[in-house]
């Protein structure tokens, strides 16, 4: 068994760069579910930084944006498995 | 004066006048405070993310103000009472708003947005007349049209002799 050999890395798909600070005019808003959305998943988490390349500042606004997108019905909490 | 949003979501139930007068109010309430109202949006019914008093679908609106920070409290008393609230929240956007300036500002953003429009408008009336010239130089130049895909092929030709 060469379980625990990291043999073969999962292709990841990820982005270096922080997309907020690639384009400035990119701003984050709560009531934008549309850009929201790129940063959930499709059962609803927020995507961790490690996956969407986000800076920590702006990862930060973004989950500020997200859980009151979500406060007001914009977004889901939880998307239930039927 | 601090800078607001109150975003309130009404059962999409309600009829447009009930909505309106409760618009009404929720500004009235505002000014009553000595808040400065920016802006009023309305929506329109969407479809909600999550069931909310078993309904799928709600009725946002959004104001925008400038008051002090007392005012918050009374609006939040007042949409927690309104049955027809379904949800709300506010959100304060920025500490120490000058409202003096802030009108000076908007006056002078509506002043320059006219100038804009201004500005538009007289471009327009020339460019309809300019690609009209340009169609029928075109069209006179069909006939040589096809001439012009030959030219790139023979300078290419050219620099790979050259090489």
């Amino acid at each position: 068994m060469s379980n625990n050999r990291p043999q073969k890395r999962r292709p990841f798909p990820r982005s270096k760069v922080c997309r907020f600070c690639a384009d400035s005019g990119l701003r984050m808003d709560y009531k934008d579910p549309g850009l929201l959305r790129i940063f959930i998943t499709e059962r609803g988490k927020i995507v961790p930084r490690r996956i969407s390349g986000n800076c920590a500042k702006h990862q930060r606004q973004l989950t500020t944006a997200i859980k009151r997108a979500r406060n007001i019905a914009l977004l889901p909490f939880t998307v239930p498995r039927r | 004066m601090r800078r607001y949003e109150a975003l309130i979501v009404l059962d999409p139930d309600t009829s447009d006048d009930d909505v309106k007068a409760l618009t009404e109010r929720y500004s009235g309430t505002i000014k009553d405070h000595s808040g400065e109202i920016i802006k009023i949006e309305d929506w329109g019914t969407k479809k909600l993310a999550y069931l909310v008093r078993k309904k799928d679908k709600g009725r946002y609106i959004l104001f925008d103000f400038v008051s002090g920070p007392e005012l918050i409290n009374e609006l939040e008393r007042q949409f927690k009472i309104t049955e027809d609230v379904m949800k709300y929240l506010s959100v304060k956007l920025d500490d120490e708003v000058d409202l003096d300036a802030f009108k000076a500002k908007a006056q002078k953003e509506a002043v320059e947005a006219e100038a804009k429009v201004a500005a538009v408008e007289q471009p327009t009336t020339e460019e309809i007349e300019a690609p009209k010239d340009e169609v029928a130089a075109e069209e006179q130049n069909g006939a040589n049209a096809e001439d012009v895909p030959e030219t790139p092929i023979a300078l290419s030709s050219t620099e790979e002799e050259g090489e």
